[in-house]
């Protein structure tokens, strides 16, 4: 069988010492960069790009590679311990990580996060290795037509992401939009709600939105509480899963590693809906979905392995087509051609030794890093024992050194600070910001999109239902409404949006 | 600010403190401390990976180290804000682009630096040509043929680039201008990546790009390239079409350059386009830098950089005016 032959030529150049060497120091490194907040798997890559020069060129793909998925297993630990979404993907493992931390569970959920991780991205590196050429097509099918209507059906589902009050979630929901509205017109470059601040021309940061919302926010609910608390309110249960633990992460994992890795594929933008995409499946289909939001471990299995699923399937348009589903990937486009290698389909003839060591290498990489990090949950879990007086500081600190970083300037660290006040008071008026920040990062993909759309069809509306893809989509999108909105549904509604008491 | 930088600016924090005794003794040598080199693209982009190259061989040149600094933006309009008020002693440096110096402050209503007056523009580093390129489906093999192909379909094709007033766009612009009005709709994109997603799909029929970008994909058959926007043919390709034999005027290059703060010292200014030309002229960058289509410029006059942005900003100038 082809496959078996390719992958034993991929696993023969991956596990030459050289390269599993290189594989370990990005696993490593990126885990490292993943749990600062704010310092990004792009910018060390970047930076570390003129130093691969050296290196052969599959030994230098393989080590930035790691970082890359080594940082989206990284990203998770801040957020389960201390509520610091770095990006856009941990903000769901905010909502039921954090909480688990809080009750002494942090273990369970940095061991099922790991695990999850792991699992998914294994089965996504087989996903890639055996149909990456089949669904490098998929990913060209979608088009402006079929982002909008996939953004549309995000943007009703996102209605599941509320806890409590559906009207307070639509409200966020459009606080979102609105915000997600200020910065340069897609269109015609206008600006919209900048106010002259040629530094909100690029729009408002998500980092700097998700950390006020999420650790800022924290942190100043906090303080209000008596000072001399613990981060964790109650004993530290265990470090490991228990059997029910397991039970509920499974079909979690199994189902988010599906949707992490079809949305993975869509260069647009599909691979930073992964985890909302399997937290609102998750509860969905959960028999108690009253549980997420307050520490439901399949809240954060489903997600992680979403992400990290996602994660490994964005390399597949960028190996076989030479599209770059996002930043990272278009450096490592730009590491293959300064190592005289062009991308695009015929890699995988031209360089196959390259294309499947890389493949091969990206599973030792999710081995090493499951390895490397299992070991550290108890480090971890041990600091959150430190007293909060002396803990929240240091949140803050790095916090302030993450925003400040995504771009060298304070106003970001401002943008933060006013957030955390803001979200301070929806904490009170209990408005939730999940719902709020997927709506931030939906609408002006949606808008984008539809302006496409709508251009390129000459201003013909019928272009959303003529594309089966787009109607498909549309018709979910229009299912899920009624499903929310009809009366009958009221009573099972209220099973799975635990109405305000 | 990114790892490296904290470490690089811990660093010139100590060493800076470690001069401040000689400083009276070094007054005349420059650099005195690490030199800061603003680039306003965030890190990872062509431009920054360039610049990091750039930086590590400048840094053997001048003694100091050279240290990136990162301040994206307003298509690089904020970092040029920066370094128009820092000060003129050679110690900030910029990476100056056709975007930095010449699309951002065309286009840009709140942008508060002049890109003549307020810079001391050092020296020319790369130019790249922009290339106009084509789904293979598309029945034109010349550019001539897709001017015919426009005429004969007015308003139903349409042409994508990197972003709406960015120099690719703008060459779009100046193409349907000087090949006698032609009408073909622009539509904008964050970026090439997305819009080169939809040309080789062939949603979109043209795309305006830079040659280093497409080249790959003729390679693969993914794309065709019709022409290049350069003054004569390209040397290292020398079968592609150069794109002003068939519509006179149509020359259009992005390029890199390196400028400080209005006021430098002649004597710095000498050195500094010394020690650029220098570093650019390293062989291996070379190699580097023609791998992903870019040329160095080896061969320049100190005076070169400044006649060129205001070239650039009055050739362009027009066209930005047409389109609001």
């Amino acid at each position: 069988m082809d496959l078996i032959a390719h992958l034993s030529l991929g696993f023969m150049t991956a596990v030459s010492p050289a390269n599993l060497f290189y594989c370990l120091i990005g696993a490593v490194l990126g885990t490292a960069i993943g749990v600062l907040p704010g310092l990004g798997p792009l910018a060390t890559i970047a930076m570390l790009l003129p130093i691969t020069f050296q290196l052969e060129p599959v030994s230098a793909l393989i080590m930035l590679s790691g970082i890359y998925y080594g940082a989206s297993y990284g990203g998770s630990t801040t957020s389960i311990l201390v509520n610091i979404p770095g990006e856009v993907a941990s903000v769901v493992t905010c909502l039921d990580g954090h909480q688990m931390a809080k009750q002494g569970r942090a273990g369970a959920a940095l061991a099922i996060s790991a695990i999850g991780s792991f699992v998914a991205g294994s089965v996504a590196t087989l996903i890639v290795a055996a149909f990456a050429p089949v669904l490098a097509r998929v990913a060209l099918t979608f088009g402006p037509t079929e982002y909008f209507s996939l953004m549309v059906l995000g943007l009703i589902a996102s209605i599941i992401l509320a806890q409590g009050s559906i009207l307070k979630a639509l409200a966020m929901i459009v606080l979102g939009l609105l915000l997600g509205l200020v910065g340069t017109d897609p269109g015609s470059g206008a600006q919209r709600f900048t106010f002259g601040v040629l530094r909100l021309s690029d729009g408002i940061e998500f980092v700097a939105l998700a950390m006020g919302f999420f650790a800022f926010t924290d942190v100043i609910v906090g303080a209000n509480k008596n000072s001399n608390r613990q981060l964790v309110t109650e004993k530290v249960k265990g470090l490991w899963l228990t059997k029910d633990e397991v039970k509920a992460s499974v079909p979690a994992i199994a189902r988010g590693t599906i949707a992490g890795s079809l949305l993975g594929i869509l260069p647009g933008g599909g691979g930073m809906l992964a985890s909302f995409a399997s937290y609102m499946i998750e509860k969905r289909i959960s028999k108690h979905p009253e549980r997420f939001g307050k520490g439901a471990i399949e809240g954060v299995a489903g997600p992680e392995s979403a992400n990290n699923a996602g994660a490994q399937t964005a390399f597949i348009p960028m190996l076989t087509l030479g599209i770059p589903s996002n930043g990272t990937m278009a450096l490592m486009i730009g590491a293959m051609m300064i190592h005289g290698i062009q991308p695009g389909p015929q890699v995988m003839t031209t360089e196959p030794a390259l294309f499947w060591g890389l493949i091969v290498s990206m599973w030792f990489g999710n081995l090493m890093l499951l390895v490397f990090n299992l070991p550290l949950i108890s480090i971890w879990v041990w600091l959150l024992r430190v007293r909060y007086n002396v803990l929240f500081p240091a949140i803050l600190l790095f916090c302030c050194i993450g925003l400040f970083g995504i771009k060298n300037s304070v106003f970001q660290i401002y943008l933060g600070a006013a957030f955390g006040v803001l979200g301070y008071f929806f904490y009170r008026w209990r408005c939730e910001a999940a719902p709020m920040l997927l709506g931030f990062i939906l609408g002006p993909m949606m808008e984008e999109n539809l302006r496409r759309s709508m251009q390129l069809s000459h201003g013909n509306v019928s272009t959303f239902f003529t594309s089966p893809l787009s109607a498909a989509m549309l018709i979910a999108a229009g299912a899920l409404l009624i499903l929310v909105l009809l009366p009958a549904m009221r009573q099972r509604r209220g099973e799975i949006f635990e109405e305000e008491t | 600010m990114n790892r490296r930088q904290f470490l690089a600016a811990g660093g010139a924090a100590v060493a800076y403190t470690m001069t401040v005794p000689g400083m009276a003794l070094a007054q005349g040598a420059y650099p005195s401390r690490p030199v800061q080199f603003v680039v306003g693209f965030a890190p990872g982009g062509n431009s920054d990976v360039i610049a990091r190259r750039f930086a590590d061989l400048l840094s053997k040149q001048l003694g100091q180290p050279v240290v990136v600094d990162n301040t994206p933006g307003a298509g690089g309009a904020i970092a040029s804000g920066e370094v128009a008020r820092a000060s003129a002693d050679g110690h900030t440096l910029q990476l100056a682009s056709a975007s930095t110096h010449v699309t951002a402050p065309l286009t840009g209503k709140d942008v508060s630096f002049d890109p003549i007056k307020d810079f001391t523009h050092i020296r020319l580093l790369t130019l790249q040509p922009w290339a106009i390129v084509v789904n293979p489906q598309v029945p034109a093999n010349t550019l001539a043929e897709m001017i015919d192909l426009i005429k004969a379909k007015p308003n139903e094709l349409f042409y994508g680039s990197g972003g709406v007033g960015g120099l690719a766009h703008l060459t779009g612009e100046l193409f349907k201008k000087l090949a006698g009005g032609l009408q073909i709709e622009h539509v904008g994109y964050q970026g090439g990546a997305p819009a080169l997603q939809d040309i080789v799909a062939g949603r979109l029929q043209m795309m305006v790009e830079v040659i280093g970008a497409v080249l790959p994909y003729q390679k693969s058959g993914q794309l065709k390239i019709l022409a290049v926007c350069s003054e004569k043919k390209l040397a290292s390709h020398p079968d592609l079409a150069v794109a002003a034999d068939t519509v006179p005027g149509l020359v259009s290059e992005t390029f890199l350059g390196i400028s400080a703060p209005k006021g430098l010292q002649d004597d710095i200014r000498a050195k500094l386009f010394e020690a650029a030309g220098a570093a650019i002229s390293d062989k291996k960058f070379m190699e580097e830098l023609q791998a992903v289509a870019t040329n160095p410029v080896t061969e320049t006059t100190p005076d070169a950089m400044t006649m060129h942005i205001e070239n650039e900003l009055a050739k362009w100038k027009p066209i930005v005016e047409s389109l609001s």
